[in-house]
């Protein structure tokens, strides 16, 4: 495994403040490793958009990150920085050099009434002052030429382009200033099939071209095991599971995460019989006590009603999952 | 592959709701500068010549991309649009309604659920309210209070929402999405319908709770042998829960049959496509790793390996196999779904189709049969008969694919093959 580039440690955000706050995303210790593909799983709600907020510090209003540090380490060496202790404008120059983020419905960021040209160099007119016009224009066609579009759609209103084309512009602008990580939030949901794996499969080979990280965000965890190197499951704002995609869907140790992977159906393969997960995802403001998800649990017993597991490491270290079946395992439950 | 679905009269699954050349172009909203300009106003062509048939106790599956005509499908057959062209058959008879007592006459047998539960249900009106309603216009509220309050019971427990009293007097914020799309459903069973048109029921909400509403709709299926039309994107998901799966594009049926051959063995270039870009993970699993681009894709060894039976499916199985590795191959640029608008003459997936040839531009192929219970409208396949729901003498169909009539001049071939399927294979041992 390469070497950390994102390290969050004990990360919490509230959406309010004081008794009515939602408690978002609690705890999350999660680590970005250079040139990864890390796939965040989870149901609306589970937190995983709130966490990719609160790491490029853009969260909305209500939202506040209570505690924890984000720790970035930049290539080359350089010191370790904690984005949260960044001031407005040292954030300005990280944000978008560093960290960039496609975001949720990114068909709709675009903006209508201005050329895809003067929003790509736009871009490279706040971060690269020195910058010449006709350099400008030259990166901006680069940067089209790399998504698989051609140069000449630079002149385009973002209606005279398919959503799909949006989506690559989208891409390509993430991928202007050379980011090291690059945050992707819900990338393909608006898309059909053919055109999401056809973006998914070049953004795979812009990484080992570019060499950058991923951290990918979906639902749709079928996607999200095959394009990932890792994935961590959330549940209830904090994470639950946490390992190789391949490994994860072997064998998945959290009854969660387990729940997850029969839920959808397989398009190959003998029809496995899918067992879902009753219930229904937990409400934020009146989260059950102990183990989030023990009210759905299979397999619930004693602790899990009354105290929170851990993350903790489990099968020689690389993997971890928070559940009271797994953490105590040495012990023996019954 | 055995298909009790494909075989109506065996199990008795007649056919209850029936699509003929069904057609629907919606008019193009022109501005100032439309008005100026001469001809006939362009229309887009969201739904050209459907024919497909609901039978009962049997789930229906139409997949395709989004804008690909599939929730006209279910508009048109619940009438909330009228169709520009084709027939519309309610028990073999002819079904449409402008409105008034034969289009609620049509709505008791035929409900549709939709893809938002956030938006079908009145935010300022509780479950009850939602429940009465829908009981009482269909005359199944009862005549007094009583008979109300046990046909609510009922329907909420026939959707899993017990106890009923919890659910009752609560509104739809109060619940959540999968809960609202049980109320939904609750509401369509109202009227008692024979058939169920489901838009997307599940793509709204959750993966965990996806799986309960579909095997809701499956015991609902079984139960009260309710015909379902469901509509989805998502081609896994209906090798799991439909009995037959249609394949869509660009308004037009290109594949059809039994859902574990459509799945398992497509046929048309685009539904390989289709299947050959959906999510797996056992991409990962066979040891295909996520970074590298697959040169040659776990899919296209499945079929051959699933095919098993005769020497005619093996060959059909590695003729697809080679398409499919081949579609995997142009994977980088197939293009994108057309303009419906001025759709491409003849097959309207040759612009993107690895394996297009000449008359593929000119001529809109007619569905042929691939196998027992599978049928591909591509020229692939030519030289096969032609699917038993569209074989009649020589020269019509032809006529009627080419010129892609939305008359009902195919369905009375229909009808004719299939009165002739029924007496020739099935009649005599019955009779």
């Amino acid at each position: 495994m390469t070497e950390p580039v994102l390290e969050i440690r004990g990360l919490d955000v509230d959406y309010g403040l004081g008794d009515s706050a939602v408690r978002a995303v609690r705890d999350i210790n999660l680590t970005l490793h250079r040139g990864e593909i890390l796939g965040l799983a989870g149901e609306s709600g589970s937190g995983k958009s709130t966490l990719a907020y609160a790491v490029t510090r853009l969260l909305p209003p209500p939202g506040v990150i209570t505690g924890g540090h984000v720790h970035y380490r930049p290539g080359g060496g350089g010191p370790s920085v904690d984005i949260l202790d960044l001031d407005p404008e040292q954030l300005r120059a990280f944000r978008w050099q560093e960290i960039s983020l496609v975001f949720q419905g990114a068909m709709n960021s675009l903006n209508p009434v201005h050329t895809v040209r003067s929003q790509l160099t736009d871009v490279l007119v706040a971060h690269r002052p020195g910058m010449s016009r006709a350099d400008r224009n030259n990166r901006a066609a680069e940067l089209l030429s790399l998504v698989g579009i051609s140069a000449d759609r630079l002149g385009s209103y973002p209606h005279q382009l398919s959503g799909g084309m949006r989506q690559r512009v989208m891409i390509a602008m993430a991928l202007a200033l050379e980011p090291e990580i690059v945050l992707l939030d819900e990338p393909t949901t608006a898309l059909d099939v053919v055109m999401q794996r056809q973006i998914l499969r070049q953004l795979v080979r812009l990484r080992e071209e570019l060499g950058f990280s991923v951290v990918f965000i979906t639902h749709d965890i079928s996607l999200l095991l095959e394009f990932s190197d890792r994935v961590a499951v959330m549940y209830g704002g904090r994470i639950v599971e946490e390992a190789g995609a391949k490994e994860i869907y072997r064998d998945a140790h959290h009854p969660y995460s387990h729940g997850l992977l029969h839920s959808f159906p397989a398009l190959h393969g003998p029809r496995r019989e899918l067992t879902g997960i009753p219930g229904s995802p937990p409400d934020l403001k009146s989260m059950p006590s102990g183990c989030a998800f023990h009210p759905r649990c299979p397999k619930a017993f004693d602790p899990c009603g009354t105290r929170v597991p851990a993350l903790t490491p489990a099968d020689a270290g690389d993997r971890s999952v928070a559940c009271w079946l797994h953490t105590e395992h040495g012990s023996g439950e019954s | 592959m055995s298909s009790p679905a494909a075989d109506p009269p065996a199990t008795g699954n007649e056919v209850v709701l029936e699509a003929r050349g069904l057609t629907k172009h919606f008019r193009v909203r022109s501005g100032l500068r439309g008005l100026a300009r001469r001809g006939p106003r362009p229309v887009v062509h969201a739904v050209d010549d459907v024919t497909l048939r609901l039978r009962r106790g049997t789930v229906t599956a139409v997949v395709g991309e989004s804008g690909s005509g599939k929730s006209t499908i279910a508009r048109l057959l619940a009438q909330l649009y009228p169709a520009t062209g084709g027939e519309l058959l309610l028990d073999g008879k002819d079904a449409r309604a402008k409105g008034g007592r034969a289009f609620r006459a049509y709505c008791r047998d035929v409900q549709m659920i939709f893809q938002d539960p956030f938006g079908s249900l009145n935010p300022v009106h509780t479950v009850r309210y939602h429940l009465t309603r829908a009981l009482r216009i269909h005359g199944r509220g009862g005549s007094n209070a009583a008979e109300l309050e046990t046909a609510l019971t009922g329907l909420l427990g026939r959707v899993h929402l017990t106890p009923a009293a919890r659910y009752l007097d609560v509104f739809p914020h109060e619940l959540s999405g999968g809960q609202r799309q049980r109320v939904a459903i609750a509401r369509a069973m109202a009227a008692q319908p024979r058939v169920l048109l489901a838009d997307e029921p599940v793509s709204m909400l959750d993966v965990s709770i996806r799986l309960g509403i579909l095997n809701l709709l499956r015991d609902l299926k079984e139960g009260m042998r309710l015909a379902i039309l469901y509509i989805t994107h998502d081609i896994a998901s209906a090798r799991y829960f439909a009995d037959e799966t249609m394949v869509m594009y660009a308004g037009r049926l290109v594949e059809g049959g039994d859902s574990e051959t459509v799945t398992q063995r497509p046929a048309h270039p685009y539904t390989q496509l289709l299947i050959a870009s959906a999510p797996d993970p056992d991409r990962i699993a066979e040891g295909v790793g996520p970074t590298a681009a697959p040169p040659a894709d776990p899919d296209a060894a499945l079929p051959a390996a699933l095919a098993g039976g005769g020497d005619d499916a093996h060959a059909v199985a590695e003729h697809e196999a080679a398409v499919v590795a081949e579609a995997e191959a142009e994977n980088d640029a197939p293009g994108e779904p057309p303009s419906l608008i001025t759709p491409p003459a003849g097959c309207r997936f040759h612009p993107r189709c690895p394996k297009a040839m000449a008359r593929c531009r000119t001529e809109a192929p007619p569905r042929f049969a691939v196998a027992d219970d599978q049928w591909a409208a591509c020229w692939l396949y030519e030289g096969r008969p032609l699917a038993p729901d569209l074989t009649d003498g020589p020269g019509i169909h032809s006529a009627a694919a080419t010129h892609a009539a939305p008359d009902g001049g195919q369905g009375v071939d229909r009808q004719r093959a299939d009165r002739l399927a029924k007496t020739g294979d099935r009649g005599e041992g019955a009779a």
